[in-house]
């Protein structure tokens, strides 16, 4: 992703580059103002010379800057063809006349800049059948021209005349008035041609590409029209006082189109490299707004599209509008990339964006796709962890409740079977052996005890009350049997989930038996609360605190369990300032019922 | 006596039939669920149902729910309900505010006819039972939290005898005592729990069973 700012910081291995060319530049006009002047070629040496130098410091600086961008050498190349002219004289007659053709085909150039500005691309059929013709006729026209300029009807003592009459071909003054004629009338189609072009461009773009163009629209303004008033003139035959002033203009206008465009350039430039900042800045601002819009606004592009693939191949938008996978919409589109290089979606936009505020959009528009979606896949992890562990927990409290019956209804039935067994046995060995008897007697007591144990044990799996009458009725029989004095805070008669209520009472279970085991307490309490849509448990003493998570209290695995029905855990322990345990459970998951 | 016997494990429900059967009463009907119970109890009318707290088909309180609704249905029934449950909760549910000819039993009395058949015939005769082990746990427990205000052993003997619903002088005949030991032993009962005097049994149930299911129970013994 390119973040640079534009200028040249960053880049020194092109500095001294840059350097050489300028001064290379600068010795190019300077040379060519002092041949022009000591040869005594007309005109106004001083707008010349600051109108060609324009061109080239324009363009140089446009190099600078982005030298990918094509406008930079074409204003470059329009610099050295400026001064082109003057240094010609030096060459032999016939790459003299050759030069001086090129030379002055230079207008070309102009069309080009405009049509292809601020991306430095031809973007439409007319504009690149605009710049070509234009390039072909200049070069024609003045070729044209060259060859068939009569040096005997001239009037000219100058060095000059001699280099505007090197290519002799066919000289002709009617040949000539033609060929200007045909030049004069075909420059103005360019010029209609160029407005044509560009008016569709103004017409197609975006908003932001209208401010860019804006500026271009006055530099091509100033020159079209100092180059149409100097067709008119050439139709209407204007005396030379006339073509001085409009060659003065001309000169002034053009002196200022190079710097209007490069300014332009910048300003376009500056927009997209601040693309990111822009789409950052409105994801923070307002994070409720999706991506697409925030990227539609930064770009002023109010049809902008995210495009993104389902699973079956299809395309759609952010707002799940199917796009067709042969729109051409979509085969235009800037691809948005991932930092591992997978393609998350595609970019439709306006054609008039900027090729590289697109780019740099999509960039951002990549990592925060990416971002999202590994956002979304962690979530999605978390919620199965989540969800299979509520489904461990809940398989765990079924399988604790088919333990507790199975004890109930069938170890235990067998072992009353038993004792009815015993029973009869009992009876029928009252009268005659005594020590069978009692031995009889012995075998009762055992198995009695052994039907009480099996309760116990039963119970410590999961309590059949429970089940049977809810948690507050668990509890208070919890509390029934225990040896700790236990003040009941609050006990609300309400059936709760499955899960909560065991998860609960295995809170409250646990801490009384650690409070039991440790904590040398005088005081005891328990708390269950439904408050605000969540039940509260809390177990707290006043003994002696310090209670250690990890040593084996049991309270870590209660902290899974509740975590599990979605719930929290907060044990509070201090050392010698007692303990207090407290679960909160939200009540509105009715799913884990 | 005829007794209507409900519990869906047969091989108990068959011992207990014939340990009924053989001490002279009379079982009239067997049904192993609740589903149709009322209507069994109506038609056979009884002097007993005895009926298993866990029945088909969630194995939980059909039994009890399904004594509760009898009693509604015809408040003379005499109920005797086995449990595997000592929780004090289950017996709330069952006696309610009127204990009349309610009884609530250890399954595991199956094993001594005497304390069976007693509790049996004390239920048709329209007393109230309360499995005495099912009070010894609870006072087992508060005794250990307040060992200094707690009953003397004894007393709580006299208690759970109390609990069962047995008089004064059905408590000398257990416990080998005089009138006047079991009087003064009832009396400070009574008086060390906070209990209203109660003269009739099965007021004397309830006021037991009040106290153990207090809110306060486990705070006033301090």
């Amino acid at each position: 992703m390119s973040l640079r700012s534009p200028g040249l910081a960053g880049r020194p291995t092109r500095v001294p580059l840059l350097i050489i060319g300028s001064v290379l530049c600068l010795g190019w006009a300077i040379g060519a103002e002092l041949v022009s002047t000591t040869q005594g070629f007309p005109g106004n040496h001083l707008l010349e010379f600051l109108s060609g130098l324009a061109f080239l410091g324009a363009g140089m600086y446009a190099i600078a800057v982005v030298p990918r961008n094509a406008i930079g050498w074409l204003l470059l190349s329009y610099g050295v063809l400026w001064f082109a002219n003057f240094w010609a004289i030096f060459l032999p007659p016939l790459p003299e006349a050759l030069v001086t053709v090129v030379a002055n085909s230079q207008g070309a150039l102009l069309v080009h800049v405009a049509l292809v500005f601020p991306a430095g691309r031809i973007a439409t059929r007319l504009s690149r059948g605009v710049v070509a013709f234009s390039y072909l006729w200049s070069l024609l026209a003045w070729f044209g021209l060259e060859a068939t300029t009569d040096r005997s009807t001239w009037d000219c003592a100058h060095q000059f005349c001699r280099a505007t009459l090197s290519l002799w071909l066919w000289p002709s003054a009617s040949a000539y008035s033609a060929w200007d004629m045909a030049n004069n009338v075909l420059t103005l189609l360019i010029v209609a041609g160029t407005v044509g072009a560009f008016w569709q461009r103004w017409r197609t773009s975006s908003p932001v590409g209208r401010r860019d163009l804006r500026v271009l629209w006055i530099a091509v303004a100033l020159v079209s029209l100092t180059y149409a008033a100097r067709s008119i003139a050439s139709f209407a035959r204007a005396g030379d006082a006339v073509f001085g002033v409009l060659n003065d203009l001309q000169a002034i206008a053009q002196m200022l189109a190079p710097l209007l465009i490069v300014y332009g350039l910048l300003t376009a430039r500056m927009a997209s490299s601040a693309v990111s900042t822009f789409v950052a800045d409105a994801r923070t601002a307002h994070p409720s707004q999706s991506l697409e819009s925030a990227l539609g606004r930064v770009l002023q592009d109010p049809g902008l599209r995210i495009a993104r693939q389902a699973r079956d191949g299809s395309w759609r938008d952010e707002a799940g509008v199917a796009i067709p996978a042969d729109s051409p919409a979509l085969a235009t589109a800037q691809p948005v990339v991932g930092s591992d290089g997978t393609v998350h979606a595609a970019l439709i936009h306006d054609p008039g964006l900027d090729a590289s505020a697109v780019r740099a959009a999509a960039a951002t528009a990549g990592l925060i796709l990416e971002n999202e979606s590994l956002r979304d896949e962690l979530a999605a992890q978390l919620a199965e962890v989540q969800a299979s562990r509520a489904r461990l927990v809940t398989a765990g409290d079924a399988e604790r409740k088919r333990v507790e019956r199975d004890l109930h209804d069938g170890a235990q039935q067998r072992l009353l079977s038993l004792a009815m067994a015993l029973r009869t046995a009992r009876r029928q060995s009252d009268a005659d052996d005594p020590e069978l008897s009692h031995t009889l007697e012995l075998a009762n007591a055992e198995l009695l005890l052994a039907i009480d144990e099996l309760r116990t044990l039963a119970r410590g799996i999961h309590p059949a009350i429970l089940t049977d009458a809810g948690l507050a009725a668990a509890v208070r029989a919890l509390v029934d049997r225990s040896p700790l004095e236990v003040e009941m805070r609050a006990l609300p008669a309400d059936r709760m989930p499955a899960a909560v209520e065991a998860a609960a009472y295995f809170v409250i279970a646990e801490s009384l038996a650690n409070i039991m085991k440790h904590a040398n307490a005088e005081h005891v309490w328990v708390r269950i609360d439904t408050v605000g849509g969540e039940l509260v448990v809390e177990a707290g003493d006043d003994g002696d605190g310090g209670a250690d998570e990890a040593g084996g209290s049991g309270l870590r695995g209660l902290r899974d369990r509740v975590a599990a029905t979605g719930g929290t855990l907060t044990v509070d322990s201090p050392h010698g300032s007692g303990t207090t345990v407290r679960a909160s459970f939200p009540l509105v998951t009715a799913d884990l019922s | 006596m005829r007794v209507v016997l409900a519990d869906d494990a047969v091989l108990f429900r068959r011992g207990l039939a014939r340990l009924l059967t053989d001490a002279g009463i009379e079982v009239v009907g067997e049904v192993s669920d609740v589903t149709n119970l009322t209507d069994v109890v109506t038609r056979l009318n009884p002097d007993v149902l005895v009926v298993d707290v866990r029945m088909p088909p969630t194995h939980t309180t059909e039994g009890l729910v399904a004594a509760v609704d009898i009693r509604r249905a015809r408040p003379g029934q005499a109920v005797l309900v086995l449990s595997q449950h000592v929780e004090a909760h289950y017996v709330t549910e069952l006696l309610g505010d009127r204990p009349e000819g309610l009884g609530y039993l250890l399954k595991e009395r199956v094993a001594d006819d005497v304390e069976l058949l007693d509790a049996v015939r004390r239920v048709a005769a329209g007393g109230s039972v309360i499995d005495p082990y099912v009070v010894s746990a609870i006072l087992a427990a508060q005794s250990a939290r307040d060992p200094v205000n707690a009953l003397t052993p004894r007393e709580r003997e006299v208690l759970a005898l109390m609990a069962e619903g047995r008089s004064n002088s059905a408590i000398c005949a257990r416990l080998f005592l005089t009138d006047k030991t079991v009087e003064s032993h009832v009396r400070s009962i009574f008086q060390r729990l906070d209990l209203p005097a109660a003269a009739d049994e099965n007021r004397r149930v309830l006021a037991v069973l009040a106290h153990l299911r207090s809110p306060g129970s486990t705070a006033t013994s301090a």
